[in-house]
């Protein structure tokens, strides 16, 4: 027979409907022959009673609801004078990709701020970890562990080393190169992280498993954006812009030193699989 | 030619999906912060984050539990006022929480014959003992015996593993029954995290087998 303290530790996943039912039989069994086992899981149904009961009856205040409608409507707004703004300005960007039209990107934005240039989001000083993540291994520059323009080759470099396929990203209209990759990390996952000259300047590009992304959507203070019609999400840190989408499983950040306007431009141009 | 624009279907989607939720959130938000101008802020800016972030939600999934989610990382990244440590130590041996933990040897000389559990638990005395709580037990119990989250949703919502979130729950509910006075509890108290009461290894969870099966 299992003991008190045994019980105890799964009597709650009991309670909760959570235990499977090998465990819960264990569990059942001790109750039954455990007065003191019994009076806490009488207890703890109680306290569970007692708590769903309180569901009942609360009603959000007016005031709070008029307030939040009224928000909504200021982000509605705003969104409209942003993509107004981004009109105006797009073609007086202070980062202008050399000889590359426009052609074929679209870019709309369902939240108020800036996309322009030298303005960094209001929520950074969250200091969020999977945009501080890959902008400071973007910025640290470590040297690469497979070099040269060769696609398959880098391909090849991260084949059986990572879970996810690897392969290059090219870049469509705009002078890119492919300098060379290393394994990285994007919060705590394996990475793989490839470098790029685009028009002479340093761009990285991280794959990882998209599965850390839901998380960090939901925490982090990256502004959705879309790109191309797909959904992809822009930060700005320390000066340097993280553009992050997903592919088929696969998790994309773009990282640049380069303005959020820019980096935008030159992710439009990725060909991500 | 770039085109930008706004969607003017997403509004009416949002507001259809998600003003449903908002008694739970609002309640959720009062009980977290304790003070009504907080929640009102806390409710508003995790609405908000919603709204932004609304194409990143899979249609046909637990919305509640997203936007639950959304409230509990804004209240924690925003509102949070007690490190982890501290609460900890609250939770922790010597405090009035843990008095009632005894041994089983201990206690049960002294045992009362009757079902104290089976007194009736007053909403009011219930959700106060429950507002006594450090912060991150307070969540992992309203998410789980308010919202009814499951274990994993819950973990999601606080960025922890589910045995984390198992051992937390299991220790605010026996801090409340003991402030309540339903029971006297057999089992000591863990103290830190590094020691969860549930040990994961020997522990098979339903959801766990959902998915192999
Ligand atoms: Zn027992």
């Amino acid at each position: 027979m299992s003991g008190c303290d045994e019980t105890s530790r799964y009597l709650d996943a009991w309670l909760d409907g959570e235990l499977d039912p090998g465990a819960s039989l264990i569990v059942e069994t001790h109750i039954a022959r455990c007065a003191q086992c019994a009076d806490e899981a009488d207890a703890i149904r109680s306290i569970k009673k007692a708590l769903a009961s309180t569901r009942e009856g609360h009603a959000t205040p007016g005031h709070l609801r008029s307030k939040l409608l009224a928000a909504l409507d200021a982000e509605d707004q705003s969104a409209v004078r942003t993509v107004q703004a981004t009109r105006r300005k797009r073609h007086g960007s202070a980062f202008a990709l050399a000889g590359a039209a426009l052609a074929g990107i679209a870019v709309s934005t369902g939240w108020r701020g800036s996309l322009g240039g030298t303005t960094p989001v209001a929520g950074a000083a969250m200091m969020p970890p999977i945009l501080e993540d890959i902008a400071q291994r973007h910025a640290r520059n470590l040297p690469v562990e497979v070099s040269g323009a060769q696609p398959d080759q880098v391909s090849n470099f991260f084949n059986g080393r990572l879970d996810i396929p690897v392969r290059p990203v090219r870049f469509r209209g705009v002078s890119a190169r492919l300098v060379g990759a290393r394994i990285s990390n994007v919060s705590d996952r394996m990475a793989a992280a490839l470098y790029y000259d685009v028009e002479g300047r340093r761009v990285s590009v991280f794959m990882f498993d998209a599965s850390v992304l839901p998380r960090a959507f939901a925490t982090d203070s990256l502004r959705p954006v879309r790109v191309n019609n797909q959904p992809a999400y822009l930060g700005y840190v320390h000066g340097y812009t993280v553009v992050i989408s997903e592919r088929a499983g696969v998790g994309y950040a773009v990282a640049s030193d380069m303005p959020p306007d820019a980096t935008l431009s030159i992710f439009a141009r990725a060909e991500l699989q | 030619m770039v085109e930008l624009r706004v969607d003017p279907g997403r509004r009416k989607r949002f507001e259809s999906e998600v003003l449903p939720h908002l008694d739970a959130l609002h309640r959720t938000a009062l009980r977290l912060t304790r003070s009504q101008a907080d929640a009102d802020d806390l409710v508003q800016d995790s609405v908000l984050k919603a709204y932004r972030f609304f194409d990143h939600y899979e249609a046909g999934t637990n919305i509640r539990a997203w936007l639950l989610r959304l409230l509990t990382n804004v209240f924690f990244s925003k509102y949070r006022r007690q490190t982890l440590d501290s609460q900890l130590k609250t939770l922790g041996q010597g405090d009035p929480v843990a008095d009632g933990w005894m041994g089983a040897a201990t206690m049960a000389p002294n045992r009362e014959p009757e079902r104290l559990a089976e007194k009736a638990i007053l909403e009011g005395s219930v959700m106060r003992a429950v507002e006594e709580l450090p912060e991150e037990f307070r969540a992992v119990l309203l998410l789980a015996d308010v919202e009814g989250l499951t274990y994993r949703e819950i973990a999601e919502s606080m960025g922890c593993p589910i045995g984390t979130i198992m051992s937390r729950l299991h220790r605010a509910r026996r801090a409340v029954a003991t402030k309540l006075g339903v029971t006297h509890t057999s089992n000591q108290a863990p103290k830190d995290e590094a020691s969860p009461v549930v040990n994961m290894n020997d522990f098979r969870l339903r959801q766990k087998k959902e998915v192999a099966g």
